[in-house]
């Protein structure tokens, strides 16, 4: 099997760039980090006894006490409830890509990308709009 | 302890295994989450499919990292394709809220048994030979160059196929975001058969594309209420632990040994699937 095996002058495509493999770290400490508040989410729950919230799988279906609004488990987290700190970091966990793709807007434009800044804007926009719940 | 303590701690041993399995097989941790929290636990399909979105991210989120520093990942092609993708994942979330759940089981099971397909059969070629840019490649610089270890040297290549190619991730995207899976097989076929990229370089772009498709569709599951914190925290850290294990254990053992075991569980699952959203199970 013939390979082109060879060196050219094609267009850098970014990766390796040291500003690329910055982002992947982000991307890397962005999960370690969301991993790192759901466990200790979960930790506080396993081992607190709580005095409200589900005490069984049934009332944890169904008891539809999960805040889902941004308000609620912030609330929730400065109570230090175990429930409201997973939904952080769940958010954190989501917000990891979304931050890598916003980087990579900055990126693109320090390369005066400016098709590929359009691109990667579209592809935010459509992120954000999936995260604020505007569809 | 609490019967809850004991669900969650269940779940997460599950969700290691889970994870274990997924990357054994090469379909990636999360293609288990689903079948194990529905047919394992009893849960609700689409709260099933929340959880196992946000698992997604966790564990594609490591890999990627790791490709793009191995010069492997074409960023440009995955930004580009990420268009598709994410208005497909948004798409496929959206209609999840709106159908039938049995159309759901139904829809997973045959995804999972056509993601078998290209692992019983060694897929496309390694490297692709007489491949242009097509107009849009040539016009967004899509071509690259990447170092072969095998070959010991870079190999250079185009890129072409890239209007097939959207179209294809649009699929994916919309499979993902309505089946709560990465959808990394359908990105490789496309990048491989379509758009003619070498082997390579598309299971790496697709590792890249897979987190932020799957953030895509998991911001409009939360905000659903359709990720039960209780229960996405074991998920999230078990398949994360799992397919860490896997990808370890992988190094030492033969890929087609390992798949020629555990092929039969994802059949025998997929089957499952099927009969639950013809709903005979």
């Amino acid at each position: 099997m013939s390979a082109q095996a060879q060196v050219t002058e094609a267009e850098p495509n970014l990766s390796g760039h040291p500003m690329e493999i910055w982002i992947s770290r982000v991307l890397r400490l962005g999960v370690i980090l969301a991993a790192a508040i759901i466990l200790l989410g979960l930790v506080i729950f396993v081992v607190t006894t709580p005095s409200s919230g589900p005490t069984s799988v049934h009332q944890l279906l169904h008891s539809g006490e999960v805040s889902v609004t941004p308000h609620g488990i912030l609330r929730g987290v400065a109570n230090g409830n175990a429930t409201s700190l997973i939904q952080l970091g769940v958010l954190a966990l989501i917000l990891t890509p979304v931050t890598r793709v916003a980087m990579s807007i900055a990126l693109f434009s320090a390369q005066r990308d400016g098709v590929f800044v359009l691109i990667t804007s579209v592809v935010l926009a459509v992120l954000v709009a999936g995260l604020t719940g505007v569809i | 302890m609490l019967g809850l303590d004991l669900f969650v701690i269940g779940i997460f041993t599950a969700a290691v295994a889970a994870g274990l399995v997924g990357s054994l097989v090469g379909l990636g941790g999360g293609i288990f989450i689903v079948p194990l929290l529905t047919i394992g636990f009893g849960l609700d399909i689409r709260l099933a499919i929340g959880t196992s979105i946000v698992s997604v991210i966790a564990t594609s989120s490591g890999a990627a990292a790791a490709y793009v520093r191995d010069h492997l990942t074409n960023v440009r092609v995955g930004m580009l394709l990420e268009l598709a993708t994410t208005t497909g994942a948004v798409t496929g979330a959206y209609v999840a809220g709106l159908i039938n759940a049995q159309i759901l089981f139904y829809l997973f099971g045959a995804i999972l048994l056509l993601s078998v397909l290209p692992l019983a059969r060694k897929l496309g070629e390694d490297l692709p030979r007489g491949v242009k840019d097509d107009a849009i490649a040539a016009r967004l610089r899509l071509a690259s160059v990447y170092p072969d270890q095998a070959l010991g040297s870079s190999v250079s290549y185009s890129v072409t196929g890239v209007p097939p190619g959207m179209g294809m991730m649009y699929v994916a995207g919309l499979v993902s975001g309505l089946l709560g899976i990465g959808s990394g097989a359908l990105k490789v076929l496309a990048m491989d058969t379509a758009m003619r990229l070498p082997m390579k370089v598309s299971s790496a772009t697709s590792n890249f594309m897979i987190g932020v498709t799957a953030a895509a569709s998991a911001g409009i599951y939360f905000w659903r209420g359709d990720v039960v914190p209780l229960i996405a925290a074991p998920v999230a850290l078990g398949v994360l632990v799992g397919a860490t294990l896997g990808a370890r254990l992988l190094v030492r053992f033969n890929n087609t040994t390992v798949r020629l075991i555990f092929l039969p569980v994802v059949v025998a699952v997929s089957l499952e699937m099927l009969l639950r959203g013809l709903g005979v199970a």
